[in-house]
């Protein structure tokens, strides 16, 4: 990862790639992991530290994916297909937890004395787990790893 | 949380950066953009604005 570098001097421009490691963490978890990059860009450093970029665009950078990305052809270059699938895969997961939520809600409901609330909540609680277990099986069938 | 867009300044379709982003990490100046298939954007900028009803965020850059 990149770290400051706020040097205004001796600007020059050239191509790098290089490789490092990094930490970081997402969804509750940290974890590390290494990847390669290359650009070409105008700015003077010394390469004895790590920097953040000091200009204006944005960099691309692709992962190892030594994280869990198991299905990679080749270093995080994904098909359509393959992103199709993490997307569905995540709203599936995304759906469960709205689930949940919602069942929760219900709850409130009937604590707060609507039960009939509750009850309404419930089956639309339902209902969407019943759409979310169409999308699992559609998931399924895509059989891609 | 649902995932969301990214656009540099303006909520335009030119502008955007980064779709299905999972993530955003801001540290120096930087803000650091991870999408659901782990790829990674820097942007030197600040977080603008970040709407969580309809999924979308704003990085200034100017």
């Amino acid at each position: 990862m990149h770290l400051p570098n706020d040097s205004t001097g001796g600007a020059h421009s050239h191509a790098h790639s290089h490789s490092h490691t990094h930490e970081h963490s997402h969804d509750g978890h940290t974890h590390s992991h290494a990847h390669d990059h290359t650009h070409s860009h105008d700015h003077d450093h010394p390469h004895d530290h790590d920097h953040l970029h000091g200009h204006d665009h944005a960099h691309d950078h692709s992962h190892d994916c030594a994280h869990g990305c198991d299905h990679c052809h080749t270093p995080c270059e994904h098909t359509p297909m393959e992103e199709l699938v993490a997307l569905m895969k995540y709203m599936v997961g995304h759906n469960a937890a709205h689930a949940r939520e919602l069942a929760e809600l219900a709850e409130q409901l009937e604590k707060a004395g609507s039960h009939v609330a509750y009850e309404q909540v419930m089956a639309a609680v339902s209902d969407f787990e019943k759409g979310n277990l169409r999308l699992s099986a559609v998931l399924a069938s895509l059989d891609v790893k | 949380m649902c995932l969301s867009t990214v656009y540099k300044n303006t909520k335009e379709p030119a502008a955007m950066v980064m779709k299905n982003v999972v993530s955003i990490e801001c540290r120096e100046g930087v803000v650091i953009l991870t999408d659901l298939m782990d790829h990674q954007v820097e942007i030197p900028g600040v977080l603008g604005y970040a709407n969580l009803v309809d999924g979308y965020v704003i990085v200034n850059t100017d």
